[in-house]
Formats: C-alpha cells, sequence, structure tokens
C-alpha cells in the first residue's frame, strides 16, 4: 500500500530511468515537463492533505465544545428531575391528586432518567470519537525529527514497555537483527508498539502468542516483519483495517478503531508503506518499509 | 438555604474568561456545587479581563493586593484567546504572580506544553471533574485562601 508521495517518487525515479537510458535527447525537455508536472501535483496533494488535517483538527475540536454543553446540563437536568421526584414524594396529597403525583412521579423516577441516560451515553461515544479523530489528526501535524535509528534498540524499548503483558500471556517474541532506518523515534514507536499490541490484543485462544520480528533491507529502503499466530484477519476486512474507526469485532477488547490508521498515517509521513499478509485462524503478518536514507519531510 | 459565611477581607477572588456562556455556567455552577462561596466574576473574553485587572491596578496601586486573584482562562475565545491573555499576564510585572489555569476542550499535548512554558499553573480540559479540580487546587495551595461550606 503506497502513499502518494511513494507513488509520485517512483514514477519520477521511472522516468529518469527511462530518460537516462532509451530516450534521443529531444526528449529531454518534454521529460522534463512531464517531471515538473508530476512534482506540482505531488506538491498540490500535500497541500491539500495539510488542508484536510486542518479541517479534522478544527472540527474534532470544535464539536468538542457544544457537546461539553450537552454532557454538563444533561447530567443537571438528571439531577434536577431526581430533586423534583423527591419534592413530589413528600408531598401529602388526597384521592385525584394522589394518582396524579403517582402519574408524575413515573415519569420523573423511571421514564425522564432513562432519556437522560440515553444523552449522556451518547455524549460520551460522541466524545470518544471526536478525541480519536482528534488523536489522528495530530498524528498528521507532528513535526518529525528526522533521524537514524537503531531498530535493534528501538524495537527491544517497546517490548521492554509491553513485559508485563508478554510475560502474562507466555508469549513469545523473537527478533531477528534488525537493519537500521531513518525516521521520528517517538513515531516509529508509536508503529512498532501498536503492531505488537495488536499482536498479542488479537492472539488465538487455542495456543501460545508467538510473535516474530524481522527485518531486511535494501541501499533505499528498510522493512520490517510483525508476525504472529493469532487469530487472522479475514480477506474481507483486509482492505478496510486502515479506515479510522473501523473495527471488525465489536467487542471491548476491539478497541477504538483507531491504531492502524494512526499506523497508516505515521508510515505516509515517512514516505513509507505498511502491508498485511494474513489469513484467518492462521495469523498474520504485518510489514512496514521506511526509508533507509535520510529524507525531509515535505510540509 | 443556608446563608453564606461573611466574605472575608483579603479572599481570594476568582477571574474567569469564558466566551461560551453554558461553559460558564457549568464551570461557575461546579465551583458552587464543590463548596466555594469566593467571589466569581466572568468576562466574555481575555480583553474585557485584562480590562478589568488593568482598572485593579489602578484602583489598588500596590502588586501584592493582586495576588488574591485566581484566573480561569477558555483557550478558545474570539478577540483575545486564552494563550495570549496568557501571554500578556506573565509579561506583565504587576500581573505575573497571579495563578492562572487554563481551561479547555482539548488536551493537545503540544497547546498543554506552550501554555506551561508561558507560565500557566494548571492545565484542565472541560468536562471538569470538580471534585478532581478542586482536590488539585488544594495539593497546588491555591484554595488556601478560599472557604468551604
Amino acid at each position: 500500500m503506497n502513499g502518494p508521495s511513494e507513488t509520485v517518487h517512483e514514477l519520477r525515479e521511472k522516468i529518469i530511468g527511462l530518460g537516462e537510458k532509451s530516450l534521443r535527447k529531444s526528449y529531454y525537455p518534454e521529460l522534463q515537463k512531464h517531471i515538473r508536472a508530476l512534482e506540482e501535483a505531488y506538491a498540490l496533494l500535500e497541500r491539500k492533505n495539510a488542508e484536510l488535517e486542518s479541517y479534522l483538527y478544527v472540527a474534532s475540536h470544535d464539536l468538542r465544545s457544544p457537546l461539553v454543553n450537552i454532557q454538563g446540563f444533561s447530567a443537571r437536568f438528571g439531577k434536577q428531575i431526581a430533586q423534583i421526584a423527591q419534592e413530589l414524594e413528600a408531598m401529602n396529597l388526597d384521592g385525584e391528586n394522589n394518582v396524579r403525583r403517582a402519574n408524575a412521579l413515573e415519569l420523573l423516577a423511571e421514564k425522564l432518567p432513562r432519556s437522560v441516560e440515553f444523552i449522556l451515553s451518547n455524549t460520551a461515544k460522541m466524545d470518544s470519537l471526536l478525541n480519536g479523530l482528534l488523536r489522528i489528526s495530530r498524528t498528521g501535524r507532528i513535526v518529525m525529527s528526522i533521524k537514524e535509528l537503531d531498530m535493534n534498540a528501538l524495537v527491544a524499548a517497546c517490548i521492554n514497555t509491553m513485559s508485563y503483558e508478554i510475560e502474562e500471556l507466555h508469549a513469545r517474541v523473537s527478533v531477528a537483527p534488525l537493519p537500521p532506518c531513518y525516521g521520528d523515534a517517538d513515531l516509529v514507536s508509536q508503529v512498532v508498539s501498536n503492531l505488537l499490541g495488536n499482536a498479542l490484543k488479537y492472539r488465538s485462544p487455542d495456543r501460545t502468542p508467538n510473535i516474530a520480528i524481522s527485518g531486511t533491507h535494501n541501499q533505499r529502503k528498510a522493512s520490517y516483519t510483525i508476525q504472529d499466530n493469532g487469530i487472522g484477519i479475514a480477506e474481507r476486512h483486509q482492505t478496510r483495517i486502515w479506515d479510522v474507526f473501523y473495527r471488525i469485532s465489536d467487542t471491548a477488547a476491539a478497541g477504538e478503531g483507531l491504531g492502524l490508521s494512526i499506523v497508516k498515517r505515521i508510515m505516509d509521513k515517512h514516505r513509507g508503506s505498511v502491508s498485511l499478509i494474513s489469513q484467518e485462524g492462521v495469523g498474520s503478518a504485518f510489514t512496514v518499509t521506511f526509508p533507509a536514507e535520510p529524507f525531509t519531510e515535505s510540509l | 438555604m443556608k446563608t453564606p459565611p461573611a466574605i472575608p477581607e483579603n479572599k481570594m477572588k476568582i477571574l474567569i474568561a469564558e466566551d461560551d456562556d453554558g461553559h460558564a455556567e457549568l464551570i461557575i455552577e461546579g465551583l458552587r456545587n464543590s463548596g466555594i462561596t469566593n467571589d466569581i466574576i466572568r468576562f466574555i473574553n481575555g480583553e474585557k479581563l485584562l480590562a478589568h485587572l488593568d482598572a485593579e491596578k489602578q484602583t489598588r496601586g500596590t502588586k501584592d493586593k493582586l495576588r488574591n486573584i485566581l484566573l480561569l482562562l477558555d483557550i478558545n475565545m474570539p478577540r483575545m484567546d486564552g494563550v495570549e491573555t496568557l501571554k500578556r499576564i506573565k509579561e506583565d510585572p504587576a500581573l505575573r504572580e497571579i495563578p492562572v489555569i487554563m481551561l479547555t476542550t482539548t488536551d493537545d499535548p503540544r497547546e498543554v506544553e506552550r501554555c506551561y512554558q508561558l507560565g500557566c499553573s494548571l492545565y484542565v480540559s472541560k468536562p471538569i471533574i470538580f471534585s478532581n479540580f478542586v482536590d488539585t487546587l488544594h495539593r497546588l495551595g491555591l484554595f488556601l485562601q478560599i472557604v468551604r461550606t
């Protein structure tokens, strides 16, 4: 799964390669025109992307403000309903008025609190969705500090922070020697932790989790694969797992449906890619590819 | 209804800059429900709050007395937002010792970082959980002069 930037870069490489090898010199100006057009398209894409990130941020940020009011005043409404019920309860009424009081109390003690409960549980849900969107837009807007990363140390640190869970599950995590790559240490750690966390979370109940981390590289790219023997991902879900809020199951363990879309964002930012090979019931292997040479963030 | 205790002289006054009427009402109500009886004045943006502080400076004269103020600043406000207001307060020798609490609808780490760098005492996300909030204020020693019923 290539990011738009990688696609453009690869195309440019191809055109340049073609030009050097087989084209007559007279084609060069035209070729250069194409390259420029590609670069312009790329810059436009980046700008549009930044614009989208900004919309996402503003929308999720500004929508939280009215939500705080809905939440706050609904909670107050709930309290006041209970107070009115109490007052009414204390009244000493006769005959028909007593029947009417009982009717009012039924509304106040059962139906209205139930409505308020629905409003509150749904604002809480909306709140968590908006927070998710905010987290995603933040990831997109982080200014990266790109340097050469010792992936052996970085992966070891990620494993270390999860050591409690790994021991609890008696999971086996093996790491082959990993080549270095270039990237932002925090964001790359986030990718590794996320994939490792998923490998543990989506373990098979029938076998001990076995996770193997390995890496390969050439001059320009370094790839790392995290392979597990977990529950795997059915083919029909495989293209959608990168989508924001997409969850395969709706159990609590399934999480908020944000992890992989954040991974995808981080990989795009690194002009890298993430891919998946998985078989339901057998396990999954996620491969992330980072630049193996210095690069600059284009925004 | 209980009669509130008489407000002692020098008691801390709480100034809130918040453009959203609903948020302002909920914050004031939350503080009152937590037993806080101090004077609370609300402003609809940072500019109005600074104008009030300027007037206080003129009438009170000394810098010491301006310490009996606690500021709650919303981050997003029209005309002058909370971050700019915080910056101006911390630049003013007569105001810089006033404790400032930033209120926000997000917990954007960069925004939090910026506010602490500018010198805010505390950063709180909305909706405010008042039990935690008041405890934190006590721990920070910010509410020592506040009378609780």
